[in-house]
Formats: structure tokens, sequence, C-alpha cells
């Protein structure tokens, strides 16, 4: 026991000496947390628009200033003609042109019907998407007005089915809260995963391994005086994440904060032993940070993160299965914002501590004193 | 000058000998193209929902069928009362909740004002709006077609999807992830292996060589300029013939605007290890301030113009956020270099800047 205790003295020195490297540790995974908080948001805003009006009447009017007043497009051009508006989306000025066409009003009343036409720069298909139904929504609002100030009555009595929607657990829809608990879990892997697979294969490069080698340390010693540290250091981290969600971002915290640290407590340990698995098997630094990002990004890009893993192709759901990022964030997104307890996240919990205790007995398995 | 090649062959041996970390570079790009091709889709398909009726006529059975025909829902089960909703939502089994109130389909019938509740989880607040858009869609177009009649004066909508008709995804992550490699094999991997012989005290060794400065940097940096543009090379040619990417503009210009991009990430490298001796602190320097500001502010995956306004400001400053507009603009839109020139300069000139930095960095640290 004694012996463990030392180990861990040394490598807590060894990381407060660093001065560099603690402060990279401890800075960076809160400023990258605030940042990619602010930044990560699929909300469309200020879409750039164009509009070419070869009509010039009233409604024509009517519907430019519709789109002027809502907050959601930016009117930045009047093209004059249907080449000047191509032209202006190939030079990435707007996101999308309108152009209503001669005789828009009086098609209107003389053939009942009448188009309007939409080109929207659909480079990125899913914002396209939005712009799209965002400004159609404007159009069909001004064709109801239209309708019913010239047949008041017939519009009258068949709309009686009321659709009333409710979202749970985010009722602003704001796109924060549903990403702040996944990226303080990724920045607790990338950094307990990382700086822990850098950790043992440094010791063999600048040769302390073979010193370490000599001493009487038994494995499952060596290991635990590596793992201790790091799960304590990113006990630290998640705490500092943890008040910057709540007092910065104003994140819920509707569940158990017990459950929450169980998990994290559980989640660091796993992390911290793939960092420790990577570096036993590598011989230069270099190999074992492209191993452990390799691993990373794909933890990172099928986790759910950004896009919902219930749509994926079944072999990228069995992929998930191994995940721990995946459970991770469906744990903190679950226990912070719908206040999910211990019975309703066991499954997630026991795979985990699945994960952590495989895992770190193969890297005792394969850290070896001969070499 | 045959010193030199003698002194680059040397790195590539060095490199191209480490079959791990060699397998791990072409690997990379390869897996992310295929999952971001494949894998991450905002496609929805089978959301599971829940079925709240308290009405149990004819017309709730309809509207549920019909939702779950439409391929977007698929039934977790049927509820028995409102109190059940929470506990089901809280363990995450459905997305969505559609609830009939008692007596739905006597007051749709009689004319009466009436209800259908959807209850979205909007802990995923995306997939929430997306799907209460499908719910409502189809319901809305079930009383439409119920009450009958076509409406007069309609304004018709003619939508045209410019540049990418089918909405295909790749378009926007090709050029995101070739931009991201291409940081990652040229800016990382050399300030690594720089820092590296600071570290093990091998720099020295190789400054009392007869080979200058300058060309110790290149030797150093040209197997991985080589590397990235392969890498380079082997993302397009998987946009192209996998993903079905256009490439409608010219080619040499593309890789040629490539090599500019390498080149940039390559003085970034450079620069890194010229301020630090530490393979650790190099290594978190490039992650931390090239390559998640890379993936996250560059509107690789999420849009600029969403962002607050100091951070659309700052991400001015990421060099990738240039790179992939004339990817994009080369690949999808077809312009040439008249269109693209400031994105150019701006590469050119961030490159300049790096290259003057480090030079200034490695001087005073040598004598």
């Amino acid at each position: 026991m004694n012996r463990i205790a030392f180990l861990i003295e040394k490598e807590f020195k060894q990381i407060f000496r660093n001065t560099i490297l603690l402060r990279i540790m401890i800075m960076m995974p809160i400023m990258q947390l605030i940042l990619l908080s602010y930044a990560a948001n699929f909300e469309v805003k200020n879409l750039k628009m164009a509009i070419i009006d070869q009509d010039r009447s009233t409604y024509s009017q009517r519907l430019i200033s519709k789109f002027a007043h809502i907050h959601n497009f930016q009117l930045v051009a009047y093209p004059a003609s249907y080449k000047m508006g191509e032209e202006s989306l190939l030079k990435n000025q707007v996101d999308l042109v309108m152009v209503i066409p001669p005789h828009f009003e009086s098609n209107l009343y003389r053939d009942q019907k009448s188009a309007v036409q939409l080109m929207v720069n659909a480079i990125d298909g899913s914002k396209a998407g939005i712009a799209n139904s965002y400004a159609s929504a404007i159009i069909n609002d001004l064709n109801s007005e239209i309708l019913v100030e010239n047949y008041p009555l017939a519009t009258q009595n068949n709309n009686t089915l009321e659709i009333t929607n409710q979202y749970w657990y985010n009722p602003r829809l704001e796109y924060r809260t549903f990403m702040v608990p996944g990226i303080l879990f990724e920045l607790l892997i990338l950094v307990g995963g990382l700086i822990s697979a850098l950790n043992i294969v440094r010791e063999k490069e600048i040769g302390t391994q073979e010193q370490l080698n000599v001493t009487p340390i038994k494995k499952y010693q060596f290991v635990l005086g590596k793992l201790i540290p790091f799960v304590v250091i990113g006990m630290v981290q998640f705490t500092m994440g943890l008040l910057v969600a709540h007092f910065i971002f104003r994140i819920p915290q509707e569940g158990s904060l017990a459950l929450l640290y169980a998990f994290a407590f559980i989640f660091l340990i796993l992390s911290t032993g793939i960092g420790l698995l990577i570096s036993n098997v590598s011989s230069t630094l270099q190999q074992a940070m492209f191993a452990a990002f390799f691993m990373l990004v794909l933890f990172i890009l099928l986790s759910g993160l950004f896009s919902s893993t219930e749509n994926m192709p079944k072999w990228a759901q069995y992929l998930n299965v191994i995940n721990p990022l995946k459970y991770i964030i469906e744990a903190g997104r679950n226990i912070m914002l719908k206040g999910s307890n211990w019975y309703d996240l066991q499954s997630q919990f026991l795979a985990l501590a699945l994960m952590a205790v495989g895992i770190n007995a193969l890297a005792m398995l394969q850290y070896r004193k001969t070499s | 000058m045959n010193r030199f090649f003698v002194f680059v062959r040397k790195e590539f041996y060095h490199i191209l000998r480490d079959r791990r970390t060699l397998l791990i570079l072409f690997g990379i790009p390869l897996a992310q193209v295929l999952l971001f091709g494949f894998a991450l889709t905002n496609e929805i398909k089978d959301a599971r929902i829940a079925i709240l009726d308290q009405d149990k006529s004819v017309y709730s059975k309809e509207i549920g069928n019909r939702l779950l025909s439409s391929g977007y829902f698929k039934l977790a089960g049927y509820l028995q009362s409102p109190k059940q909703l929470e506990a089901i939502f809280r363990k995450g089994q459905i997305k969505l909740a559609l609830v009939f109130p008692p007596g739905f389909s006597d007051d749709w019938q009689h004319g009466k004002k009436t209800q259908i509740q959807i209850l979205a989880d909007a802990s995923e607040q995306n997939t929430a709006i997306a799907l209460n858009g499908y719910a409502s869609a189809i319901i809305q177009d079930f009383a439409a077609n119920a009450t009958g009649g076509s409406r007069p004066m309609s304004i018709e909508i003619a939508s045209r999807m410019v540049f990418n008709p089918n909405l295909k995804g790749a378009f926007v992550f090709v050029p995101g992830v070739m931009a991201m490699v291409l940081l990652l094999v040229s800016a990382m991997m050399t300030s690594i292996t720089l820092a590296r012989e600071k570290e093990t005290g091998t720099m020295e060794v190789l400054f009392v060589s007869p080979l200058n400065q300058i060309q110790i940097i290149l030797g150093k940096v040209i197997p991985y300029l080589v590397l990235s543009f392969i890498n380079g090379c082997v993302i397009l040619l998987l946009g192209v013939f996998v993903l079905g990417m256009p490439m409608a503009g010219n080619l040499i210009l593309l890789l040629a605007e490539t090599l500019l991009f390498i080149f940039l990430s390559l003085s970034i490298g450079i620069f890194i290890s010229s301020i630090t001796n530490s393979q650790v602190v190099a290594m978190f320097m490039s992650l931390m301030i090239l390559l998640m500001p890379t993936i996250f502010l560059s509107g690789f995956i999420f849009p600029i113009e969403s962002m607050p306004v100091f951070l659309q400001y700052f991400s001015n400053i990421i060099p990738a956020k240039y790179f992939i507009n004339i990817v994009k603009g080369i690949m999808i839109k077809g312009i040439g270099l008249s269109y693209l020139i400031r994105e150019t300069l701006i590469l050119l000139g961030m490159a300049a800047l790096f290259i003057l930095l480090s030079l200034r960095n490695l001087k005073t640290r040598v004598s």
C-alpha cells in the first residue's frame, strides 16, 4: 500500500513541476468548454437574402416588407436581374435569392394562383432545408392573409383541429442545453485519455521506465499509481466544468449530483485505462498520440454528441456498443436535463463499469517489466 | 545540395519505418470520410413514439396509423394514463408522445375546437424540432383531407436547391475533413517531430552538421508535405468516386490551393515547435489551438453566422475557414481563381507570417 502512495506522490510531483502542462490540463478544457458551447449551434440565423422584384406591385412590396421584419433574414441586396442574383450566390454574398416574377399580383386575381421562386445555396444541405422552410412559412403567411382579405367567409369554418406542441426538458429549444453536457464529457476523455496515453510512453522515451522496472513494484501497483493521479485531476476538471455549465450557461441540474459524480468517476477510470493501455503498447510518443487520437475521434463522432445515434446505420450502432462516450453522454444529458435516477440509468452504468474493469485489467496485463 | 537530399531520404525512412503511425495516418482520413459519409446522418427514421389515446375512436386510430406508416416513427407502446408519460421520457425510451384528449373525435365531428398534443423530448433539440414538424404535417394533412376542398388564390413556391439539389451531406464534410486531416498531419506531426529532436537533444547534433538551419527544417518538413498531399488526394478521390462529390472546377487550381494550405499548416507546425521544447506541450498546443477550433469554428460542422459576434470575428483567423471556402468553390461551384483571390491571399499572408515568426525564434534559440 505504501508503495502505491509513493508512486502517486511521484506522479503528482512530476505533474506539478511541469507548469505549462498543468496549466494546459486545467485551463484549456475550461476555455474550450466556454468557447465551444458558444460556437456549437445548429440554429439557423442571420440568413443573407437577395430579392429580385420583377412585379413591383402592392403584394410584392408586402412580401418584401414581411421578410424585412423577420430577424432570421437580412436583406442585403436587390439585384436587378436573375443573372446578378445567381452571381451573388456564386460569390457567397447571399444564402438565398427570392424571385418575384412579373404579373405576380395580377395572376393571383386572374388565375387564382401565382408562383414565387426561391434559390437556396444548398452546399450545406440541412441549413438550406431550414432556410427554405422559414422562407416558405413567411410566403404562406402572406398567402393566408391575402386569402382572408379576399374571402373572409370561406376561411372561417374549417380549422377546428388544433395541434399543440410541448418541448419537454428544453422548452426554449436552446441548443446549448443539449450540447454542454456532451462537451463536458468529451473534454474529460480528451484530456484524461490523451495525457495518460502520453505518460508511460514518455517514461519509456526518457528512460525512467527502466528505473521503475528494476524496483519491486508490482504490476497492479504500477497501474494504480498511474491511474489515481489522473482520476483525481479529472475530477477537479469535471467540477470546474460543472461550475461553468451551471453559472455561465445556466444548464439545469435536475437529477442527483452524487449520481452524476459516480458516472464521472467510473468514466474517468475507464478513459485513463484506455490511455494507459495505448501507452503500454506504443513505443514512441508520436505513435501513442496518433493511436489515442484516432480512437477519440471515432468515439466522439459516433457518440451522439452532434447527431442522434438512433439514426445511424446498424453497423455504426453495433460499434457504439463499445463506445464509452455514448453511454456517458446519454447518462449526463438524462441526469442533468431530465432528472433521471439510478433505476433509469442502470444499464449505462453497468456497461461503463464493465468496460472500466476490463480495460484496466488489460492495461495491467500488457505492462511488461522485461523488454 | 546532394547532402540535403540524403538528409530528406533519411527522414523519409524514419517515417516509413514506423508502420503503426503510418497506418493510422492513412486510416484517419479513410475512417472519417466513411463515418461522415454513411453514419452521421441527420435523416430521421424509426423514431420511437408512444401514443396516449384517451379517445379510442376511428379517427385517433387513423391518425396513429398514418404516423406509424410514414417511416419516421415506430411505436414503442400505448400508454394508459398521463402519469406514465414522465417515466417513459425519463428512461429515454421515446422521443415523442402523441396525446388524444377524451372526446376528441366527437368534438371534431361537431365542428368544435379540439386539440391533439404532441410532446417532444427536446433534450435532443434538433431531432425534437424535426419530429414535431413531421408529426404536425401528417396530422394537418389528415385534417385537410377529411375536410376536403381546394383553396383559391394560392401562391406556389418553387424552391431550387442551387449547387446541391439532392442535399448531400458530403458537400459539407468532404472539404471539412480534408482541412482537418491536412492540418493534423502537417502541423501536428511536424511540431512533434521537431520538438522531439529538441527534447532528446539530437537537434544540437543536427545543428553541428554542415547543413544549415533552413535546410534542416526543410528536410524535416518535406516528407510530411508529401504525405499530406497524398492524404489530400485520397480524400478527394473518395469524395468524388465514393460519395459523389462533383468536380466542377479546375483540378490543377484545387491541387495548387491544397499545396498552399499544406504549406501553411507546416509553417504553423514549425512555429509551434519553435516556441516549446517538449513534445507533450507541442502536441497539446496543436490539439487545443489548432484542431478543436478547426472543427468547431471553421464552419465545418456549425454554421458561422449563428455564432455570437465575437466568435464570428475569431473565426476569421482560422485558416481552415478559407481553405474550406476554396474547396467548396472549386469543386461544387466551379469558380476560378478570380473569385477566390481574397482567400488565397489570406492563406499566403498567414504562411509568410508564421515562417517569419519561427525563423526569428529559431535564431535566438540557437545562438
